[in-house]
């Protein structure tokens, strides 16, 4: 099954290679009859991201920290396709100014089709980040305002499903009311060193989309490793801007099924624009972090920092980061780091 | 945590405004393709924004819905997204890249009304929007826009200057 899975995942990787070369045209005299449209229906775009560390408790470093390619696929029927192959950390160099390509790992991160019934009920079957976090639906680093992520939103459930969806959105006064319901059917087999292994994943997310976003989500799932158990998951997410600053908040309080201690965390965040005191584009951005898991201990996180929109597809950051507590997924320090749409 | 962290925190956590104004505004109309059959197409407000939000993809009867956006600093595009999407095009950028990271495009966008015509015209399944001084019979008119509110029904005067 393993051995299959990965195989498959294989496969899926060539296909796409594949199809981006065909896409970005490397065939195109074989394909010079077709329909002039024929290439329309293929979009090829990515991100990524590069940064400087220096932590409080390690050597800086400076890395790519990914490069993903981002591939859709929709004609004029009902059924189209998306996928997102990231190839993560492919350069460091560190302490020894020495370039390394020992971490870099090429990941499918997304590889699903979407078949459409009606605007309300549409069908998502393949792999796809779990929607039970803000955070982690937009986890692109040129679509957050920092580089590290919030403990809350990585370490509390799994961060992709491979699996199916049932997923719409309904008119809902003057706004759109959203649901997502999916269900895990294949085990992700890929595990990184200190990624958290899930299985046995079901949920829901309900989001309400108006000048302010609010967004529910339930998680009923099994981890694997030293914290071992069935767990529920309720998780909370809002977003709303005053007077132009960006206000973000997000909460996951996990039950365990045999009434031992579940974990939770917590940020909330701000992004005020600089504009007002000279500073085009410049965002001052502020976080408070909460995060406990069982047999880890708890953490607390304070970020401040400056992000500069270059432009609209284009971040640069810079944040510091303290707390008490260590964390290896969170170090404490200082990062700038620059990330981008192509 | 020390206090004083605490406090600097919350003080960062706040700030600034701004605002939005204009003069004599002109018609918009809501457009689709003569080929189209209008009466299978009625759609509330809410729906027309959800289409240029690409949020609603389909047609009733299954066809792709293809929005066609006039560039962004357009009069026209910033008086269409204030009153239908709830604000000028330069805030919704991080939408914009949302969905993009999701696979979904914004609306394919044009320089000129004329081309939003030819574009309509040409395309199955295209809405769009133009002056309604410049209605022509490549297109039929769908809703219209005026002083700031969506309307199904057309409007008594033209504001046009002939």
């Amino acid at each position: 099954m393993i051995a299959n899975l990965r195989l498959f995942m294989r496969i899926s990787c060539v296909f796409i290679v594949g199809s981006l070369a065909l896409s970005i045209g490397l065939c195109k005299p074989a394909f010079a009859e077709e329909s002039p449209n024929w290439r329309e229906n293929f979009k090829l775009g990515g991100f990524s991201s590069a940064g400087i560390t220096i932590n409080r408790d390690e050597s800086p470093e400076a890395a790519i920290n990914e490069i993903s390619l981002l591939f859709s696929w929709a004609n004029d029927s009902r059924l189209s396709f998306f996928s997102e192959l990231e190839l993560e950390r492919p350069l460091s160099v560190g302490d020894d100014e020495e370039f390394s390509r020992k971490e870099g790992r090429l990941d499918l991160e997304r590889f699903y089709f979407d078949y459409n019934i009606s605007e309300k009920v549409n069908f998502r079957a393949g792999r796809f980040l779990t929607p039970n976090s803000r955070w982690n639906l937009l986890r692109a680093p040129p679509l957050l305002w920092t580089s590290s992520r919030p403990l809350a939103t990585a370490r509390l459930f799994p961060t992709r499903t491979d699996g199916l969806m049932v997923h719409g959105a309904v008119p809902f006064k003057n706004s759109a009311f959203e649901y997502k319901l999916f269900a895990e059917l294949i085990k992700d087999q890929e595990q990184e060193n200190n990624e958290l292994a899930f299985e046995q994943v079901r949920g829901a997310r309900f989001s309400l989309k108006n000048e302010s976003d609010l967004g529910v989500s339930l998680l009923s799932f099994t981890e694997k490793g030293i914290n071992a158990g069935s767990f529920r998951m309720l998780g909370l997410d809002y977003l709303t801007y005053f007077k132009d600053i960006e206000v973000s908040a997000e909460g996951f309080k996990r039950f365990n099924t045999d009434n031992k201690d579940g974990g939770s965390g917590a940020y909330i965040q701000t992004a005020v624009p600089l504009n007002t005191i000279g500073f085009q584009d410049w965002y001052w951005i502020t976080r408070l972090e909460t995060f406990q898991r069982p047999n880890e201990g708890s953490f607390e996180r304070w970020l401040l920092g400056a992000t500069l929109r270059v432009k609209p597809t284009q971040l640069l950051k810079l944040e510091l980061i303290g707390g008490s507590g260590d964390q290896p997924q969170s170090p404490r320090g200082l990062t700038a780091s620059f990330a981008l749409f192509f | 945590m020390h206090y004083l962290t605490i406090i600097v925190l919350f003080i960062s956590m706040t700030a600034s405004l701004n605002a939005f104004s204009n003069g004599r505004q002109p018609i918009i109309a809501v457009v689709v393709d003569t080929k189209e059959n209008v009466a299978d197409l009625k759609f509330t407000s809410n729906e027309l924004r959800l289409i240029f939000l690409r949020k609603q993809l389909y047609w009733p009867m299954g066809r792709r819905i293809k929005p066609v956006n006039l560039t962004a600093e357009h009069p026209l595009r910033l008086l269409f997204s204030q009153t239908v999407l709830g604000s000028p095009p330069k805030k919704q950028v991080d939408y914009w890249n949302g969905l993009y990271f999701n696979g979904i495009s914004p609306p394919y966008s044009v320089n000129s009304e004329e081309a939003v015509l030819r574009y309509i015209s040409q395309t199955d399944g295209a809405i769009g929007y133009i002056n309604a001084c410049k209605l022509d019979d490549r297109v039929n008119p769908l809703a219209w826009i005026v002083n700031n509110q969506i309307s199904m029904s057309e409007p008594a005067t033209s504001n046009c200057d002939d």
